[in-house]
């Protein structure tokens, strides 16, 4: 465990010292907080269902860049080495750095709790569906960061990691686009559209909290983790 | 102090920090190390040395725990590097070619962020200790990336020794830097050798000879020669060698010389003057091959004896009749030859 929280920490540190987190999370907090005003506007409601689904859009655009350089940048500088050479297994090194990037995931959401602190103040919120929203949006979190950061483990650059991650979540988004097609209630229609990422966060943002759902993310986050370490693993055996 | 976990192996007697028998890598067909075998003792410093591409890195990189080998086995401390690769990793310290350093760090951080990945109990001393053995204590707060190279590589230093391993393992650790740097790292590196014991890779030959108690001349994946520095110049000199210019060349002037008692063989060079006369060990030939030049006036121009440094022991050793191999630095490869055989 310590050997993953020295990664994690390391890791942390690192995003505090880049420009690029601090950008991220400007461009996240004033994108939702341009997106609730608008939707508060409309509707005149205090709902801001349709936030999540754009924290999801945004999350999916913003996520590779927060986790390209997990790897990539340990493969440039060489200090892969450093971490492969430390009395650590490569698992944990993988975690470490999983859970700094999705810790770094959830700071992105702090600044929109400023816009449920609004609505508290001159609405009526219903605290359930944002308990939901929030719990699916860290998990999605979860996923898409594990999506990003195998894609970080394929490549030494760092803007190719961006766009690899970026492409393999949006396949995810839309990989129910065949069973739509098919139109069919097929087994594989079906199988389509349970891998489709927005077919598992609907659900939340509607105050439902499915265990079928939470399985899906947390596979896709168990999955990559398992995949990044057989790909670092990889590099040991060339 | 480090007991082997298994009863496996008897050769982890404590004295070897290191132990590599028939070691053996493949990258895809490529048979990048040959049956290697050697040990090293502890508080030794053991000089590394070959040509790019020969192994050393390899070879580093399997005691390390960085990759496996494709056969056979190696012992750091007792501890096999596959079987038991965490173990082996807790007691090493290790400078990779490539200095890992993390730019945006400070030295202090980093250090730290080291120690706690080795599990150092006490961070902080163990930090302060190593940059004061390195000389780095003032730019404790500097931040890596800005640091010059010279620096670096002390950061490079530190990090491998901040964790107290038994064994440092130094891939070319004085590569890149300026003359002045070089000495101070060389400096480092012998007064680290007190307390631990050393493996160095470098192709860099004075480097040897002033810095490691032996020396292992590795050549295509595979052991060339293993000596003290001393003993290996001294090895590869079964004949001693004169070098002389007379200013009036001529045809006959190598057959002439070769009718002195003691002298072997006579290289003239390409035409200007210059000769590589070998003689028999011990056997100063030099008052009469001068007389002879005076009384056939020749006009002697230069007569100085020539000792074989490392750096030609390395470079005979390292490029024996390789046919597979394009390098050829000799003029003629029978000269080439002809040395090797005195061996």
């Amino acid at each position: 465990m310590s050997n993953i929280l020295t990664i994690a920490g390391r890791e942390l540190k690192s995003y505090l010292l880049s420009p690029l987190a601090w950008i991220i999370i400007a461009l996240f907090a004033f994108f939702t907080g341009f997106i609730s005003v608008q939707i508060i506007l409309q509707t005149q409601q205090a709902d801001l269902s349709p936030l999540f689904q754009w924290i999801a859009v945004l999350a999916l655009i913003l996520t590779p860049a927060l986790t390209m350089r997990l790897f990539s940048e340990e493969y440039k500088l060489g200090t892969i080495e450093l971490l492969l050479t430390a009395p650590a297994r490569d698992w944990q090194i993988v975690v470490g750095k999983f859970l700094a990037a999705w810790i770094g995931f959830i700071v992105l959401l702090i600044p929109t709790l400023w816009q449920v602190v609004i609505l508290k103040r001159y609405g009526d919120p219903d605290f359930g569906i944002l308990g939901a929203s929030y719990l699916g949006v860290l998990f999605i979190g979860a996923a898409m960061v594990g999506v990003g950061m195998f894609a970080s483990s394929l490549s030494q650059n760092q803007f190719i990691a961006y766009v690899v991650g970026m492409i393999a979540l949006l396949f995810l988004w839309v990989a129910d686009a065949p069973a739509n097609a098919m139109g069919a209630n097929s087994a594989i229609a079906g199988f389509f559209q349970n891998l489709a990422l927005p077919h598992h966060f609907d659900d939340f943002f509607s105050g439902v909290v499915d265990s079928q759902h939470l399985l899906y993310f947390v596979s896709i986050a168990v999955l990559t983790i398992v995949l990044t370490t057989l790909v670092v693993q990889s590099r040991r055996w060339r | 102090m480090s007991v082997a976990p298994n009863g496996e192996s008897k050769s982890s007697n404590g004295e070897n920090a290191i132990e590599v028998v028939n070691l053996n890598k493949y990258y895809g067909t490529r048979h990048a190390l040959r049956n290697l075998t050697f040990n090293v003792k502890r508080g030794e410093i053991l000089g590394f040395l070959g040509p790019n591409g020969a192994g050393k890195t390899t070879t580093m990189r399997i005691l390390t725990g960085y990759m496996p080998p494709s056969s056979g086995t190696a012992r750091v401390a007792g501890y096999d590097v596959y079987k038991d690769s965490l173990a082996v990793r807790a007691r090493i310290g290790y400078l990779p070619e490539n200095v890992p350093l993390y730019l945006d760090m400070t030295v202090e951080d980093y250090l730290s962020f080291v120690a706690r990945l080795h599990h150092v109990k006490k961070v902080d001393a163990a930090v302060d200790r190593a940059m004061e053995l390195v000389n780095l204590t003032e730019r404790y707060d500097s931040v890596i990336g800005k640091l010059s190279k010279g620096y670096r590589q002390r950061v490079g230093i530190a990090q491998a020794i901040v964790h107290e391993p038994d064994v440092l393992i130094l891939d070319e650790p004085t590569i890149g830097l300026d003359p002045r740097q070089i000495i101070e790292v060389r400096e480092l590196i012998r007064a680290l050798g007190k307390e631990h014991t050393i493996l160095l890779s470098t192709h860099i030959l004075p480097e040897v000879s002033q810095t490691c108690t032996r020396v292992l001349i590795i050549r295509n994946g595979e052991i060339a020669a293993e000596d003290t520095p001393q003993g290996l110049g001294t090895r590869m000199s079964a004949s001693e060698h004169i070098h002389l210019q007379v200013a009036k060349p001529a045809p006959e002037i190598p057959t002439e010389l070769e009718k002195i008692q003691g002298v072997l063989a006579v290289h003239p060079a390409q035409g200007d003057g210059t000769y590589e006369i070998e003689t028999t060990l011990n056997n100063d030939r030099r008052a009469e091959i001068a007389a002879m030049a005076v009384t056939r006036g020749w006009g002697v121009l230069e007569l100085r004896p020539v000792r074989l440094s490392l750096e030609d022991v390395f470079l005979q050793l390292t490029m024996q009749e390789d046919e597979t191999e394009s390098v050829r630095d000799y003029p003629e490869s029978s000269d080439g030859e002809a040395s090797q055989d005195q061996e």
